[in-house]
């Protein structure tokens, strides 16, 4: 029965990130009857050229954000495991902070790959940022013993990317400053069409390989002496569980810059649906799909307040507003536990 | 041991305490009165010279929402008291700047030489003004647009000519013994009331003749080219910021530019003095059928119309990239912001050549191609 209530909890998010995703198609400073966007999604045309592009922006928007949100989520998810601390994140790790200073070397620093991985720059400078400080946590965590001075580690990183990234900003010109300005806003809107036809495979595939983390995580949840004792290679889900994060992260933030929040709030809020007295819905089998999928819904409804709002205020803001009560409420609880 | 400390103290106390030198003369410069002083155009400036003894020149904010005012004399007779009144010098050694733009006005009264503080280097284009700067050793006072008050003091000006929103801050400047003149030019609302601003700088500067002399010059130029509005021209300007659009207002010198240019601006019904924030779907549905889109921005040196269409799909669509009439000025590799001020009518007649797609000789715009 707690099973079935689970699995509708599944259902309802499912059917509520579709009605949103199909709202968000309505959603902008321009007024598109649903009859056209149905027409212009079935490939007929309409009165105004500009239509197509409008709706195609707002479709693109609304992938970005229930792939980004989803990608954010989870991996705040894997690294709350792989760090045993509810407050870990990508944001809060230093993380996004690392993938920042890969894009402020190739966009502020000029530096760029050979021409043939010229376009993929960013990605791999990204990528390159977000792993260096994964390993520089990994080795720091060996040195600690309480999980909260992870935290202030993950802090001084973004502080120290931060200090770099000014550097480079001061030594940059006023067209390189502009696009790391808009960059750093935070946006869903940037992606194009081709980037979204490369990314839901890429993502959609990524997603299926975390079918072969639900073991290790919910072995490494009791800790890794226990993992161990399980047989699981506790080397290797730790390197999977880096590249996964590292890759999700960097390909999030170098598309649409640093979001704030999501990575870190939205494990809290899918904890609240998953039923404590089950086993089976204590497992990751089901807190992966549930976090996928309010990361999604979190994004998503966070694009549609800007929107809503006409964009005047920059993504991390709505984020911010949103995720930084979330995370008040769980430190509040996390001592709470600690004092009872 | 007690009475050591609080002498140590004391004494600490009285030597910590900086004089800050005070401009203590109250003799003035007797400037010879200029009867026929006209201005026609500028908005935010006014000279007033009914008085004998000197001639006041007043800098407002007219219908500007940030409201600001400040004045200068211009002494003509010794026997008037000039109180705690900002008065002209003769002779102007040491010039801070705060703005690019000012650069122009003091080059065309020969007043290069003076200036010895600038802020925003980044902002100028050309490497002969920046030579000009360098060999003058002039330095920025400023850093991400903050002036930082020890550069100022180093160069120690004899005047600092400010931006209006900095009048919060110009007592600070005066606190420390400098004296600031807030200019308004950018203020104005068309190219004739931008380029008279340079009667402003000849009388604080003492060249007015000449400053009036080139102004007569140029407004002839501008008002023999400005063409005949024809509403059939559309246009529409610039390019987004992340989602939005920044449009200039209906009152801004370069929509009138381009009207003069005989071109209709889509937004032209927008009467706001600031510039009209629109999402980037509003642009797209509403500039689509447009004829002429003007790009004042900054760019890679080499920016194509190639790489405009990168930018955004639906450019290809907009009727101005079809029929070849996007016009488009390189702030980073023009003289838009510098010398641009002063010369409207290189501008203008930019955009007219641009307008009869012939681009061959222009400065300032060029058809992106």
């Amino acid at each position: 029965m707690k099973l079935k209530n689970d699995i509708l909890i599944l259902l309802f998010f499912s059917i509520f990130l579709v009605v949103l995703g199909v709202f968000s198609l309505r959603v902008g400073t321009v007024n598109i009857d649903f009859s056209d966007i149905l027409k212009l999604l079935k490939g007929n045309s309409v009165d105004s050229p500009s239509f197509s592009y409008i709706i195609e922006a707002r479709l693109n928007r609304t992938l970005m954000a229930v792939l980004g949100g989803s990608a954010l989520a989870v991996s705040g998810l894997i690294l709350q495991v792989f760090f045993r601390n509810p407050l870990a994140g990508p944001g809060v790790l230093g993380i996004s902070s690392g993938v920042t200073l890969g894009v402020a070397l190739v966009v502020l620093g000029g530096f760029t790959l050979s021409t043939f991985l010229a376009d993929v720059s960013l990605i791999i400078f990204g990528l390159f940022g977000a792993l260096l400080i994964l390993f520089i946590l990994m080795i720091v965590s060996k040195y600690i013993i309480h999980s909260v001075t992870l935290l202030i580690v993950g802090l001084m990183l973004s502080y120290f990317t931060s200090a770099l990234v000014n550097a480079l900003y001061h030594w940059s010109d006023l067209e390189q400053t502009r696009q790391f300005i808009v960059w750093g806003l935070g946006s869903f809107s940037a992606v194009k069409t081709e980037v979204i036809k490369f990314m839901i495979p890429f993502f959609i595939l990524v997603y299926i390989s975390l079918i072969f983390l639900i073991k290790p995580l919910n072995a490494l949840v009791l800790g890794e002496h226990y993992a161990k004792s399980m047989g699981i290679n506790v080397k290797h889900t730790k390197a999977i569980i880096i590249i996964i994060t590292s890759v999700l992260t960097s390909v999030v933030t170098v598309y649409c810059g640093p979001i704030a929040f999501i990575g870190i709030a939205v494990p809290q809020i899918s904890r609240q649906f998953i039923n404590k007295s089950n086993k089976l819905t204590q497992s990751f089998q089901l807190k992966i799909p549930i976090t996928l999928l309010l990361g999604a819904i979190f994004a998503l409804l966070s694009d549609i307040i800007l929107r809503g709002g006409g964009n005047t205020l920059p993504l991390n803001t709505v984020t911010s507003l949103i995720g930084a009560p979330i995370i008040i409420w769980t430190i509040i609880k996390m001592n709470r536990a600690v004092s009872h | 041991m007690k009475s050591f400390i609080l002498l140590s103290i004391t004494f600490l106390l009285l030597t910590t305490c900086v004089e800050h030198h005070q401009e203590s003369s109250t003799k003035v410069d007797i400037f010879e009165k200029i009867q026929d002083i006209d201005i026609k155009y500028a908005k935010r400036f006014s000279v007033d010279t009914t008085h004998k003894a000197y001639t006041k020149i007043e800098i407002n904010s007219g219908d500007s929402k940030y409201k600001f005012y400040d004045s200068i004399f211009i002494p003509h007779s010794s026997n008037y008291n000039f109180n705690n009144h900002k008065v002209i010098y003769n002779n102007y050694k040491n010039i801070a700047i705060q703005s690019v733009t000012y650069f122009a006005y003091l080059e065309a009264i020969d007043m290069t030489s003076s200036i010895k503080g600038l802020s925003g280097f980044d902002y100028m284009s050309k490497n002969d003004i920046k030579k000009v700067l360098r060999k003058n050793k002039v330095i920025e006072i400023s850093n991400e647009g903050e002036i930082l008050m020890e550069k100022l003091l180093k160069i120690n000006p004899d005047l600092f000519l400010i931006y209006p929103y900095e009048l919060e801050t110009a007592s600070k400047y005066k606190r420390n013994g400098i004296q600031t003149l807030l200019v308004a030019e950018y203020l104005e609302s068309t190219p004739l009331g931008r380029l008279e601003w340079i009667k402003f700088f000849g009388l604080v500067f003492n060249n007015y003749h000449k400053a009036n002399a080139i102004f007569n010059q140029k407004e002839k130029s501008y008002l023999k080219l400005k063409q005949a509005y024809d509403s059939t021209k559309t246009l529409f300007f610039n390019l987004p910021f992340n989602d939005n659009w920044a449009m200039p207002s209906t009152n801004s010198v370069t929509v009138n530019l381009a009207t003069d240019a005989g071109l209709s601006y889509i937004y032209k019904k927008e009467t706001s003095v600031d510039n009209l924030v629109l999402s980037k779907e509003e642009v797209w549905e509403q500039a689509i059928h447009s004829k002429y889109w003007i790009i004042i921005a900054s760019r890679p040196k080499k920016f194509s119309l190639k790489d405009l269409l990168k930018e955004e799909d639906i450019y290809k669509e907009f009727e101005a990239v079809k029929n070849g009439n996007v016009i488009f000025c390189n702030t980073s590799f023009t003289d838009y912001f510098t010398r641009g001020p002063v010369q409207p009518e290189l501008m203008l007649q930019d955009l007219i050549n641009c307008i009869n797609k012939n681009d061959t000789s222009t400065t300032y715009f060029k058809i992106l191609k």
